[in-house]
């Protein structure tokens, strides 16, 4: 057999029998509607699948050469986090260690996932379950979920937390909005069905919820 | 009626009435009474009954410490009257009563009181014959209200909050506190427990509106700053390290992490001690000051004020200002210094009286007080000279002390001292980034709170990095605010000292004379300050007496422990939402979907075993591993950790890491691996692969994956070798396709050469399967031709399809951990944590072999070179029962018993429908090791099964499934005998 098969997404068993619509983007099923009122809960507290999107890490001594050498640029420095030209989004989640998570172009994503390392270079494939939290309420959310002070964070500059997050280790992305700020927050795919259903319980009780592709349309990207 | 004009800073929103009952009777408050306010405005003036004596008790502090007035409000119980807010429709009842309050049976307790003496319980109790008969008495009075199961569960939230200082308090030093710290750039949360912030600046007056003035315009300011935030109706329950806090509101519990702490927590009133101190209308002057600034209620008609500060003319002033009239104030102090207000009360002609106390209280036939029984003392000693006048009155105001409210303070390590010149503990040295001000720190005259206020604010925002802190000048108090002997002596007793408990001052002298002297043991003997109030009017009067008893001072008597929580913290709030991280694998809604009985594994969920309709747990147990014996089967090992470590030095690292060698592996093989701590026990063990010379890829157990991880993390930065480790653990999916029939399903998907020349039992090959690219293991865990297969996690799913649509043909099925576990002790294969224990060495489970003495090193070697040099405790041998054993079967943890004594234990035992028999794993003396030897195992009931001791495998000895041209055998079901305690107990689950 040659044809590739479909990829299933961290968070697409939690999803089963919620979401109302599905869309397949690049080989992989995903949410594109919960039902109603979707335009609501992101107001309140909305939180969306973003787990389609390609992503891969590298880490070890020599990553940033490697990286560097494969035309990506990486963030200054530890916890910080650094938009490319493409789309995609390369976190620094320690001296020597970097997840790349691809926008709507997948190539560079994919052209590190598949270069050979070199010595000192170590390539970390990655499941992560990738959730988009926006909102007014997303701070209370976050409050009763995570002992992290995300209100002492400047959203305009690209900060990244590696913390625990209702018993889970997730890492969080401040992202600037122009209706204030959102959040990328990703943890190990193995936990994402609790984390997702964990956290869209809370949502619930503020008035938001799951929100599906075709809601979130452009913060998506 | 006793309710009067409004009052500027009251509570009360007098266009909404609320209706309510107490003690089935109706009455009517407005809405933002606390039913005690509302009951009082109503002329209710008995409004509970006391925990031990059943006395009738009123009204005493109105500040959320008045156990005595406890209620039942539908399932709500033990909710305190003095503040709870007033709502529509409320249905109260008082808590601690036999047929209600009015007509309350046990109150002929008061008058056996004389047999009811301190220490009444412990004494009680001495007498083993009599023990069940006061057991059942002590549960039967006992316990404050009525718990109503059928409650609805009540989800609370648990939060987090920072900030850079949290100011506890709201009162007039609290709120300079937390507006000084502000201004100096810091974010503060003030917090106050009341309903509305200012605290005693609001209601503490003296009848002059300039001190509420004062205290008004800074919470304006306070609530108008943008760096404030004001939490009212919330209090800090307790202090614990580096400044965490944890908040209580009506809704929930907030952790709140502050850089600094302010506790401007003010002061507990005191009550005086005087025979019938207790009656309803005898309450502390704050109380009464709240009732009349608050709530708008006048406390008494006709009042005697008992004083031993200033505080005491204040509150005379204070009710002056709500029409009552004041009968007289009586000092405890021989001399009272000159002040406004004493010169005020003389020109309104209130009669002061200086060097005399309240002798006796008396109750009218409505249970109130209607007068009382002055007496002239000794000031020095407190002694009464003189029984004199009786005064009528319906109220009398205790204002003679205070005692401050530093628990928080206590908590935090904070080291106090007894100040003499006020006559209360203050801080000596505060903890870095603690700060206390204002009542609770000795300060008590309005403008120097402000000041005190002030200069801790400043500093605690320069603690937490916001300018630098302010000097500012306190001023110091010109007279003590507390009374040192506010207790008068009756030879009739009924002088109470803890209102919680019902302990009069004989009972201290009696538990003083039992050799109970000192702070910690007469409180558990008398249970002070361990009753609902935690002693918070009861503590610093018992340790006076204490101190007096026994010719010390209070600073040598010191104080008990103040623990959290500082005040009752309802369950809900407490259990709040819990947090249980569940770990599932990318495959969990196939097994969901193919009727997967799940069970707990460390975090992950896993397919115990898969249900089939018209079979029993069992008997699907029993199918699924015949189904891999004969056919195929494939269970999700994607719970396995899934490590690889890359570097020139890869090879190095797992030597160090493992017991076995792994340098010499040949790239493409596989290899077991046992890991040891340093002591040679027996953490870890899994399968090494090398897919590179320098990558090699290995599994842990699925238990151990992420301390392993941790570990092995730790190791690599320490020892700096030239190599890197990374966890594939969530990344990977992993399945085990395992069975005669796995190669011709496996080889329906893959191109690779899956011969046993090109593809041998204990290789490793990358490779693709159905188009995905996978690592692959010929392993044989369960004893079967078998390959672990691992792919990206995200693949998993339609790997596993491919699998199951390609084995259809061959009868393939899933199977579950429980017939893994039955597979692989056919083989005499080991679970690690299950066989083995926090004290196995491998030399104790046959794994010898495994452990390479004669490496240069690693983790554990030392260790076990000292072990091998002794002789072995225990042994892990097989077992087997009688084929036709009938009735019950040893379980799991069922002891070996040889000659009487423990010689070991059972760790794994099932039924082997391959085998015919009962087949087990048990750890036994070296000397019962032996193959043929029959050891003897206890059950629950006492009773023994006899056992042989077998080599193992017990099952293809030879490993022959392994090798070409075997036929797998017919399966063979064969069910167990009838018996009771089957190994598969939990049948029907």
């Amino acid at each position: 057999m040659t044809t590739p098969l479909p990829r299933t997404g961290a968070l697409r068993d939690a999803q089963q029998g919620l979401a109302t619509r599905w869309a397949t983007l690049d080989a992989m099923q995903v949410a594109a509607a919960f039902g109603d009122a979707e335009a609501a809960r992101l107001t309140a507290a909305g939180i969306g699948d973003l787990s389609f999107r390609r992503r891969t890490g590298v880490k070890g001594r020599n990553a940033r050469q490697w990286l560097d050498a494969l035309g990506v640029a990486t963030p200054e420095r530890p916890n910080q986090w650094l938009a490319l030209p493409c789309g995609s989004l390369v976190a620094r989640l320690g001296d020597t260690e970097y997840a790349l998570v691809a926008g709507n172009d997948a190539q560079t994503v994919t052209r590190v996932a598949t270069a050979a390392p070199t010595p000192g270079v170590y390539p970390v494939p990655r499941f992560d379950a990738d959730l988009l939290l926006a909102g007014r309420r997303v701070p209370e959310l976050m409050a009763q979920t995570c002992a992290f002070d995300f209100g002492g964070l400047d959203a305009a500059t690209p900060t990244l937390v590696m913390t625990s997050m209702v018993g889970v280790g997730v890492t969080v992305l401040a992202l600037p909005g122009a209706d204030g700020p959102r959040w990328r927050l990703w943890c190990d795919g193995t936990y994402g069905g609790y984390l997702w259903r964990t956290l869209t319980g809370i949502a619930g009780e503020l008035g938001g919820g799951a929100v599906g592709l075709e809601t979130l349309g452009a913060l998506a990207r | 009626m006793t309710r009067i004009a409004a009052m500027p800073d009251e509570w009360l929103d007098r266009s909404r009435k609320l209706r309510f009952t107490f003690e089935g009777r109706s009455y009517e408050g407005l809405a933002g009474d606390t039913v005690a306010s509302a009951l009082w405005a109503a002329g209710v003036h008995t409004l509970g009954r006391s925990f031990k004596y059943h006395r009738p008790r009123g009204l005493l502090s109105a500040a959320n410490h008045d156990i005595n007035l406890m209620l039942q409000a539908g399932p709500r119980l033990n909710v305190r009257g003095d503040v709870e807010p007033l709502a529509e429709g409320m249905a109260l009842t008082a808590v601690n009563t036999f047929g209600g309050l009015a007509n309350d049976r046990a109150r002929f307790l008061d008058k056996l009181s004389a047999f009811l003496p301190v220490g009444f319980y412990y004494k009680a109790f001495h007498n083993k014959r009599l023990f069940p008969l006061w057991e059942r008495m002590f549960r039967r009075v006992t316990g404050l209200g009525t718990l109503d199961f059928s409650t609805p569960h009540i989800r609370t939230a648990k939060r987090y909050d920072f900030c850079d200082v949290l100011v506890v308090g709201a009162g007039p030093s609290g709120l300079a506190a937390a507006l000084a710290a502000a201004e100096a750039g810091a974010k503060v949360a003030l917090v106050d427990e009341n309903r509305r912030a200012g605290g005693s600046g609001l209601y503490q007056l003296g009848g002059s509106a300039e001190r509420r003035l004062a205290t008004r315009r800074l919470l304006d300011r306070a609530g108008a700053h943008p760096n404030v935030r004001l939490f009212e109706g919330t209090y800090a329950a307790a202090y614990y390290a580096d400044q965490w806090v944890p908040l209580v509101d009506g809704d929930k519990l907030t952790k709140m992490r502050a850089k600094a702490v302010i506790v401007a927590g003010g002061a507990y009133e005191q009550p005086a001690v005087f025979r019938h101190n207790d009656l309803p209308g005898v309450m502390l002057g704050s109380a009464m000051q709240r009732l009349i600034y608050r709530h708008a209620v006048r406390p008494a008609q006709r009042a005697v004020v008992l004083a031993g500060n200033a505080d005491a003319y204040r509150v005379a002033l204070d009710l002056l200002a709500a029409g009552s009239e004041v009968a007289a104030v009586v000092d405890l102090r021989a001399v009272v210094p000159p002040a406004a207000e004493l010169e005020a009360l003389r020109r309104r002609g209130v009669r002061c009286l200086s060097g005399h106390a309240i002798h006796e209280a008396h109750a009218g036939s409505d249970g109130r007080v209607n007068a009382v029984t002055l007496c002239r003392i000794d000031p020095s000693s407190g002694q009464v000279l003189e029984v004199g006048e009786r005064i009528a009155c319906d109220g009398v105001a205790l204002s003679t002390g205070w005692m401050p409210s530093a628990n928080l303070l206590y908590q935090a390590g904070t080291q106090m001292r007894y100040d003499e010149g006020v006559q209360q503990f203050v801080p000596r040295s505060l903890p870095p980034g603690v700060f206390a001000c204002g009542r609770v720190n000795g300060v008590y005259q309005l403008d120097a709170r402000f000041a005190d206020g002030q200069r801790a604010g400043s500093a605690a925002a320069a603690y937490a990095g916001h300018g630098a802190a302010q000097p500012v000048g306190v001023p110091q108090e010109g007279e003590s605010p507390s009374h040192p002997w506010p207790i008068v002596a009756h030879p009739k007793g009924k002088n109470f000292i803890d209102f919680d408990e019902d302990l009069q001052l004989k009972d201290f002298e009696n538990a003083v004379q039992e050799g109970y002297d000192n702070i910690e043991l007469l409180k558990r003997f008398t249970t002070v300050g361990m009753g609902p109030s935690q002693g918070k009017h009861s503590n610093m009067t018992a340790l006076r007496v204490l101190a007096r008893l026994t010719g010390k001072t209070p600073q040598q008597v010191g104080t008990t422990t103040a623990r959290p929580f500082f005040h009752p913290v309802p369950l809900s709030h407490l259990a709040g939402r819990g947090f249980h991280p569940q770990r599932q694998t990318p495959l969990h809604a196939r097994h969901a979907a193919l009727g997967a009985v799940f069970m707990p594994a460390g975090a992950w969920e896993r397919p115990e075993y898969y249900a089939v309709a018209g079979l029993s747990r069992r008997e699907a147990i029993h199918a699924e591993v015949q189904r891999v014996r004969s056919r195929v089967g494939v269970i999700d090992v994607g719970t396995l950790g899934k490590l690889e470590v890359r570097g020139p030095q890869a090879a190095e690292f797992l030597e160090r890491v493992y017991t076995g060698r792994y340098a010499n592996m040949k790239v493409g093989s596989t290899r077991y691996a046992v890991m040891c701590d340093e002591s040679g026990v027996l953490a870890d063990e899994g399968v090494v692969a090398r897919v590179a010379d320098d990558v090699f890829y290995f599994t842990t157990t699925s238990s151990g994956a992420a301390t392993v991880y941790r570990e092995l993390s730790r190791l690599n930065v320490e020892w700096r070798l030239d190599c890197g480790l990374v966890n594939l653990t969530g990344a990977y999916s992993a399945m085990n396709l395992a069975g005669p029939k796995a190669r011709e399903v496996l080889a329906t998907l893959t191109a690779m050469d899956l011969s046993s020349a090109g593809f041998p039992y204990l290789a490793c090959r990358n490779g693709e399967v159905g188009g995905v690219a996978v690592r692959m293991m010929r392993v044989g865990f369960v004893g079967e031709w078998g390959y672990e297969i691992h792919v990206p996690a995200e693949q998993g799913p339609a790997l596993w399809d491919a699998l199951m649509a390609a084995g259809a043909a061959h009868g393939i099925g899933p199977f579950g951990v429980e017939a893994q576990r039955l597979l692989r002790l056919e083989k005499g294969h080991l679970i690690v944590g299950q066989d083995t224990d926090g004290l196995t060495v491998p030399f104790e489970v046959g794994m010898d072999w495994a452990v390479k003495l004669d490496k240069p090193f690693f983790v554990g070697q030392r260790a076990l070179q000292a072990i091998q040099r002794k002789p072995l405790r225990h042994k892990l041998v097989g077992f087997r029962l009688p084929a036709g054993l009938r009735g019950a079967v040893p379980q799991e943890c069922h002891l070996v018993i040889e000659a009487g004594e423990i010689a070991g234990r059972v760790t794994s035992i099932a039924w082997s429908p391959n085998l015919g028999h009962h087949i087990g794993l048990a750890f036994v003396r070296p000397a019962l090791a032996r193959p043929g030897q029959v050891i003897q195992i206890r059950l629950s009931d006492g009773s023994q099964v006899a056992a042989e001791v077998c080599p193992t495998p017990f099952f293809d000895p030879k490993d022959e499934r392994q090798k070409d041209g075997h036929e797998p055998p017919p399966a063979r079901p064969s069910a167990p005998p009838a018996q009771r305690n089957s190994d598969l107990a939990k049948e029907g689950a």
